[in-house]
């Protein structure tokens, strides 16, 4: 007989009304949101949680949202979420962020497939435009806003994105796609999935994609070279030997050959240059869990997976390879709640010399290992809950760390929850800050000396970035509150938060006083040439540092608004300010304002049409572009049972538009994101 | 050391993880009765007629069960019947007439109630691995932490039940054992 583990009882627990109320995320009792309900952990808390009753910022991306809305990659799924900070650099690299202004190199969240993570040490970021899962077969996407580092690992101090894929169960057929449109060549898509026979539930899925799209009509400084090509393939296993072990195996391949405009230094003049080549990727993954029903009061769950990334850039190569083991215990003691974890990762990062990108140290290794606990347990039963926990790690470059965490979640009635939390955030330095040296535009002689002449003022000298052993790990407190209103058909959700960093990255020049004084004494003795000979043998030092402190304060005000059972209207408002300490001069971090004003309306227009639109107004002053309006409208026709067509219009309101303009922190040249039309085809048999 | 706290800890959860105590099932109840009430949303046929039966009637002998449904059922309607949970263990002919009965985990011992029903035009739902082998129509299982379930069509048919194609194809078929 079948005995289920409810570890997150006592999130129920209350009279049955609220019951029904915590059951809203199906409270329509749709068959199959019943059925990708989950009971054991993952989420926000590491185990199962109601959004709504989570005691963090959290905002939940459903398959039925993704699906209605048409979006075809992960990241752009992200722009379904009220106060992300989505961008396009191009048309195929992207700046997300979560409670930070986002960038090409974001390194303050967090971001996993199925626990999976998938982050890039170099740069501790992620290469969106390389996670290329389909997005038809994602279950959910869970958002947490603010510190989610104590579950989930270092480098979330400003939030995590957890993809979690569907069970091949629910997807044992076979879908065909393809849509093309005014910047998509074509997108073909097909996925077959079944059971197996040799264990008495298992089940499957393969998919394989292809995709081919258009470069922009115009570039920021050069012309526009954005064409992308991408191709994926990948599947996945679920087996149940019984109802207490299951096992899931999946794997990925992507090969992504990105074409882009580079802004990199001349490597006899040092200055800007215009440089074309391709980014080449191939990113591969393989994932194994177990979980495990221990009794009717706890579970467990290993999980083992390896990660190999390849880049191939004009400035800078990589050849990375990650294995992570995790291991978690949940359990229920009484009316607390205990869950425990230990996980491993060691970074392979053999380093390929280039022209721009040495390795000072020689670093071709980085490992982490470490624990968490969380214990949660009723100050007043059935009203308000202490959440104590501490996640500890050790890592290569910076040795321990803590994360600990106190969160306060009060149940104020059926219909109205409150929350609190401090907790401590770290983020380990990339290894751009701890060993690489970077080239970069040099710096022009006559912002050291002028001469007054512009022929001698405009020369160069080479400027590296050099990364720092003694940089340390930055240190974010965060002090979060949040407020819901949950009613039958609207819910408002409010949160605010404000943070102090110490440690946060920054750079100082180091010049040479010898240089100037040479070159002064050439120059004042007329000796020109000496002057010209001198130069390109000078080099100038920008050291990484750790020394600024920052603060960052802000919230996000969501209103949810269902009038009838097919209708949901969303309407969201952020703001956040971040502000550093003495003179502003980090690399990584930007200062200023973020904010966005987020409409959305999903609604059925009739049985067989419905309608998706997105307005995002966004503020642009942080990254150096104006403020614009972002139209998405989708109209999904199920022609049949089998058979759908979508029509796409995305930035419907502007012919084009610059997202993202901060070209100092990157070697990329954006682009203006026009205005885009598609039209897709589906077929389910 | 930190490694040695680690370790403290690790035995303090280990300890308390054997001295943890058994807790009700009330959100998979909630799902199952969601489901429940599905398979007889997506059904047609003779085994239930709303010009003759005033309820969809779901019985069971698991109070905790029952408990959960009438919650989470109390404003749901099948062919606009209200539906009504009722808490049963008595065999079909001294009972109201159950559309739908659910064999809880904790109703192994329910047997002979189980064979009586099957000779009844009603919905069988369990949670057994050999329910749907012994006679059953619906089956729950857990998979990866959701609830799933086998189904055996023909033996709904036998029962003038007729159900979705799409209830099927979200289940895993299964066959009666033929003796």
């Amino acid at each position: 007989m079948i005995r289920v583990v409810v570890l997150s009882f006592l999130l129920f627990a209350g009279d049955s009304f609220a019951l029904v109320d915590e059951l809203g995320e199906f409270d329509d009792l749709a068959f199959e949101s019943l059925l990708a309900t989950d009971v054991q952990v993952t989420s926000a808390m590491k185990r199962t949680q109601i959004a709504s009753k989570t005691a963090a910022s959290v905002y939940v991306i459903t398959k039925e949202q993704i699906a209605s809305s048409g979006v075809s990659s992960v990241a752009e799924s992200l722009t379904l979420a009220p106060g992300m900070q989505v961008r396009r650099i191009d048309n195929n690299k992207w700046a997300i962020g979560i409670r930070n202004p986002s960038g090409r190199y974001t390194s303050k969240v967090l971001v996993m497939v199925d626990g999976q993570s998938i982050y890039n040490p170099s740069f501790s970021g992620v290469y969106w435009e390389a996670l290329n899962l389909p997005v038809y077969d994602i279950e959910r996407i869970e958002i947490v806003r603010g510190q989610g580092g104590i579950l989930w690992g270092s480098n979330a101090t400003n939030g995590v994105v957890n993809i979690i894929t569907k069970h091949s169960i629910d997807t044992r057929s076979t879908r065909l796609s393809a849509s093309t449109g005014t910047r998509v060549d074509h997108d073909i898509s097909m996925r077959f999935g079944g059971d197996l026979d040799f264990a008495s539930n298992t089940s499957y899925r393969l998919y394989v994609n292809d995709q081919s799209t258009n470069a922009s009509d115009q570039g920021l400084q050069w012309a526009a070279r954005d064409t992308g090509k991408k191709q994926s393939i990948g599947g996945r296993i679920d087996i149940a030997f019984n109802d207490d072990t299951s096992i899931l195996v999946q794997g990925d391949y992507t090969d992504i050959k990105a074409g882009q405009t580079l802004k990199l230094a001349s490597l006899d003049t040092f200055e800007n240059r215009q440089y074309i080549g391709d980014q080449k990727r191939v990113h591969k993954q393989l994932m194994l869990r177990m979980d495990n029903r221990i009794s009717d009061t706890a579970n467990q769950m290993l999980q083992l997976s390896l990660s190999k990334q390849s880049g191939d850039q004009p400035y800078y190569m990589e050849n990375f390879t990650h294995y992570d083991a995790d291991y978690q215990l949940n359990t229920i003691w009484g009316d607390s709640q205990f869950d425990f974890g230990l996980h491993y990762r060691l970074n392979q990062t053999p380093f390929i010399d280039s022209d721009y990108i040495t390795s000072l140290s020689g670093i071709d290794s980085l490992r982490q290992y470490g624990a968490f606990f969380q214990v949660s347990f009723p100050l007043i039963p059935e009203k308000v809950d202490l959440i104590l926990g501490n996640k500890s790690e050790h890592n290569s470059l910076t040795g321990w760390e803590h994360q600990p965490l106190v969160r306060l979640a009060w149940n104020i009635n059926d219909s109205q929850f409150f929350w609190a939390s401090v907790s401590q955030g770290i983020r380990i330095p990339s290894l751009a800050e701890f060993d690489y040296s970077t080239r970069v535009v040099g710096t022009e002689i006559g912002d050291l000396y002028s001469t007054g002449l512009s022929a001698i003022d405009d020369l160069r000298i080479n400027t590296l970035l050099l990364g720092s052993d003694e940089v340390q790990s930055e240190k974010t407190v965060s002090a979060e509150f949040g407020y819901r209103i949950i009613e039958k058909n609207w819910g408002v959700d409010l949160s605010l938060f404000y943070a102090k960093s110490k440690n946060a990255s920054n750079v100082s020049t180091h010049i040479d006083p010898n240089i100037i004084a040479t070159f002064e004494h050439f120059i004042s003795t007329g000796n020109f040439q000496a002057a010209l000979d001198f130069i390109p043998e000078q080099t100038i030092e920008i050291n990484f540092n750790s020394e600024l402190e920052s603060t960052s304060s802000g919230g996000e005000l969501i209103f949810n608004w269902m009038p009838a059972s097919d209708v949901k209207y969303q309407l969201g408002y952020s703001h956040a300010e971040y502000e550093f300490d003495g003179a502003f001069n980090s690399p990584i971090d930007l200062e200023g304002i973020t904010e966005q004003i987020f409409l959305s309306l999903n609604g059925a227009l009739t049985e067989k049409h419905s309608l998706h639109t997105i307005a995002r107004w966004e503020d642009g002053s942080i990254y150096n572009t104006e403020s614009y309006i972002d139209l998405d409208l989708s109209w999904r026709w199920q022609v049949s049972e089998n058979t759908a067509v979508m029509f796409m219009g995305n930035n419907l309101l502007n012919n084009s538009q610059l997202e993202y303009a901060r070209t100092n922190e990157q070697f990329e040249i954006p682009t203006y994101i026009d205005r885009r039309f598609s039209i897709s085809l589906t077929i389910i048999l | 050391m930190p490694s040695k706290h680690i370790v403290k800890i690790f035995l303090f959860f280990m300890l308390i993880l054997f001295l943890g105590s058994t807790h009700a099932t009330q959100r998979e109840e909630a799902i199952k009765a969601g489901l429940v009430f599905n398979f007889a949303v997506y059904s047609s046929g003779e085994w239930f007629d709303p010009d003759i039966d005033s309820h969809y009637v779901i019985c069971s002998t698991s109070k905790s069960f029952v408990n959960t449904a009438q919650s989470v059922l109390k404003t749901k309607k099948v062919k606009k019947r209200p539906v009504q949970v009722e808490l049963t263990n008595v065999a079909p002919h001294r009972s109201r007439k159950c559309h739908t009965y659910f064999f809880a985990a904790d109703a192994k011992h329910e047997t002979q109630l189980f064979k009586e029903y099957i000779n009844k035009n009603a919905m069988l739902i369990g949670e057994d691995k050999d329910f749907i082998a012994n006679g059953g129509h619906i089956n729950f299982i857990m998979l990866s932490g959701k609830l799933r379930f086998e189904i055996n069509p023909d033996a709904l048919n036998s029962k003038g039940i007729n159900i979705s194609s799409k209830v099927i194809r979200l289940g895993k078929v299964k066959k009666a054992v033929t003796p």
